[in-house]
């Protein structure tokens, strides 16, 4: 009974007993799942009961909220409830401490995207996004809202919402009756505070709540002809430039104190973040250093120079598979798979610390030399899922991203908060199919990204056969089983992947 | 968990009989918080006994309804005293009555069932948590219920 205050009684007795009454009637709505609304509650009473009930309203608002893993912060009905921002801190305040283990989280996260459902049968239900994430909406099993079996208008995969707070960009996904923003069809565009979104008879609100003002996209400053010129990072000399990447460039550098060759890779990040988010994302790449084995790219050093973060890594002198692909054409059989099983080494060595790669691509295997032959090194270990957790990043999933969702698996979209290892195997055996037939898992062609998206969630693969008849039916089980939608039905580990394929590493 | 109170004045005797018991065993540390239901219970009670004894002794007649001023010596309702009085020790018969036929009024006085049942099973000691599972609703709806019985009763407390 600590904790008590002094105020913690009511005016009068009639004052409480008209306040239980809508309180009781909100909760049995809260129960039925009715997802009522604070506001519909509050008209129902006297203006001058209104300030007490909403502090009743709010205690139960949140308390079964929280139920559902949604956290409402203060900021959230400041912006439903702008007249009564004092009792909102007042309320919240006092529930500071014993709020849930989320609050740090949502602490460092400055703003959050609600979608509220506003029309429809689920109306009253709100999801919560404090980070980069997919939101799936449709009937399909995988969808994150599952719509209303009662909406008959509503597509399997109707729409995708991709949120990195304060942005938010929607695709619809072919549905068969379309999506609407603020009554327009459309078919993809970035969703702003405010806006409605129409889909069958589902009505979405999309509210942005923050303190902080929008964060600046930053801008590269461009040379004369077009192309950016190299950052000038302390402790470094710039060679040449090695290529380019989703993320940013990759220079050869040499390190002044003691004229080592490294490479040195450049993001610029889409998004300018604050001090607090630079020094965040900065100690988690500085985790990354830390892992070190021969078939992985080490990093070295990493910082800021201006707006441009750099992470000097080992250089491998050579080519990275997906130009080998490129330039000779698919692969033999052996030495594609001998390449894939160095890659499910690391893998093993990474996921075993507790290291996620979420980025494994043709791209992304850099091809050296060594004593015993044709060596494979994996580089940007943990780098994209860094990156990508953070603001910075903006919108990287919907919109115009090319090629990088060939080696993406389903459940980086269905569930882009938790990257697991089974990820990982997907990508490398989406990797291995590409470079035994020069092709990606689906066929893509000229595809939209939504379309993309579409085929990953719910098109089987093309069967590699089909693409490439030389490969034995037997490697291609093993491939099929490491690209399948559910991780659980992949192989367990990378070493119980590597050691299926193992027998064909020997082929020619 | 009790059986729902069908009969109200069952309930408030065996109420009181457990606080008593509790109050002898000394297993009655809530009434060291001054919120808490029974301290009120307490203090109503002590503060409407001390007027009685004021009335009597104006009128300088006994008058069947008021018991010895010895049952409740000290029960100043202003003061500790009253609820001092019975932590540690068993209460008298007369001052246990007295409680069993306060606390009758005030749960009629309540009104409601729900707010009824919720003032017993605070006053029996469960915790928020078990009442709002034996109520069926939210933690704060039972923390609601329990400040608007506070503040009906704290107004019965008033003259």
């Amino acid at each position: 009974m600590s904790g008590r205050h002094p105020d913690d009684s009511y005016r009068s007795a009639s004052l409480f007993l008209r306040l239980d009454e809508i309180c009781d009637r909100f909760e049995a709505c809260l129960q039925a799942e009715q997802r009522p609304r604070i506001e519909d509650f509050l008209a129902s009473a006297r203006e001058s009961d209104r300030p007490p009930l909403l502090r009743e309203l709010l205690l139960l608002d949140m308390e079964y909220r929280a139920k559902q893993r949604d956290r409402p912060t203060a900021a959230e009905y400041r912006e439903r409830f702008p007249d009564h921002a004092e009792l909102i801190e007042d309320v919240l305040g006092r529930l500071g401490d014993d709020l849930s283990p989320d609050a740090g989280d949502r602490a460092e996260s400055p703003w959050q995207i609600i979608l509220e459902v506003v029309g429809g049968p689920h109306t009253g239900r709100r999801f919560v996004f404090t980070g980069h994430d997919g939101f799936i909406v449709g009937r399909a099993a995988s969808s994150h809202f599952r719509l209303p079996r009662e909406d008959p208008y509503f597509s399997r995969i109707h729409f995708v919402v991709e949120v990195n707070p304060p942005h938010c960009r929607l695709m619809d996904m072919n549905s068969l009756n379309g999506t609407y923003v603020n009554g327009r069809e459309v078919q993809a565009d970035d969703l702003h505070h405010g806006d409605l979104v129409k889909g069958g008879e589902t009505e979405l609100r999309v509210w942005l709540v923050g303190d902080t003002p929008r964060p600046e996209a930053v801008a590269a400053a461009l040379d004369a002809d077009g192309s950016l010129p190299p950052p000038a990072i302390p402790g470094f000399e710039i060679v040449r430039e090695l290529g380019r990447g989703g993320m940013g460039v990759v220079y050869l550098a040499k390190r002044t104190a003691d004229g080592a060759r490294l490479a040195v890779k450049t993001i610029l990040p889409a998004f300018a973040a604050g001090q607090r988010e630079v020094q965040r994302f900065l100690r988690e790449c500085e985790v990354l250093c830390s892992l070190r084995h021969p078939h992985i790219v080490a990093f070295h050093q990493m910082g800021r120079t201006g707006n441009v973060f750099y992470f000097a890594m080992d250089y491998v002198e050579g080519t990275d598979a997906g130009r080998l692909v490129q330039s000779h054409g698919p692969m033999p059989v052996g030495r594609a798979v001998r390449l894939a099983c160095q890659v499910l080494e690391a893998l093993d060595f990474a996921h075993g610390h507790g290291f996620v790669h979420r980025d494994v691509k043709p791209a992304n295997l850099l091809i050296g030399h060594g004593q015993r032959g044709e060596t494979c090194r994996l580089a940007d270990f943990g780098l994209a899922r860094v990156y990508h957790a953070s603001h910075m990043s903006g919108l990287t999933m919907l919109g115009d991203v090319g090629g990088t969702l060939a080696f993406m698996p389903p459940e980086q979209i269905t569930d882009y908060r938790n990257a697991c290892p089974p990820a990982d195997l997907y990508s490398t055996s989406a990797t291995l199919y590409y470079l035994l037939t020069g092709r990606h898992v689906y066929d893509f062609g000229e595809d939209l990204s939504e379309q993309q998206l579409i085929k990953i969630l719910t098109e089987p693969p093309v069967p590699i056969r089909n693409r490439r008849d030389d490969v034995p039916q037997s490697l291609a089980s093993v491939i099929h089983r490491a690209l399948a939608k559910d991780p659980r039905e992949r192989f367990p580990e990378a070493a119980a992947f590597r050691e299926a394929l193992l027998p064909f590493s020997s082929a020619h | 968990m009790p059986q729902r109170a069908a009969d109200g004045e069952d309930v408030a005797l065996s109420a009181i009989n457990s606080f008593c018991m509790g109050a002898a065993q000394g297993k009655f540390p809530q009434l060291a918080d001054h919120d808490d239901l029974w301290r009120l219970l307490v203090t109503i009670t002590a503060r409407k006994a001390t007027r009685q004894v004021q009335t009597a002794r104006r009128q300088k007649r006994g008058g069947g309804k008021v018991r010895g001023e010895s049952v409740l010596t000290g029960a100043d309702a202003s003061g500790p005293g009253g609820i001092d009085q019975i932590v540690g020790r068993e209460p008298s018969p007369a001052f246990a009555a007295e409680l069993t036929e306060q606390l009758q009024r005030l749960l009629d006085g309540l009104g409601d069932e729900t707010l009824r049942r919720l003032a017993v099973l605070k006053m029996q000691g469960y915790t928020n948590e078990e009442i709002a599972v034996e109520l069926g609703c939210g933690l704060r709806s039972v923390e609601r219920k329990l400040r608007g019985i506070r503040t009906i009763w704290s107004a019965e407390e008033r003259p």
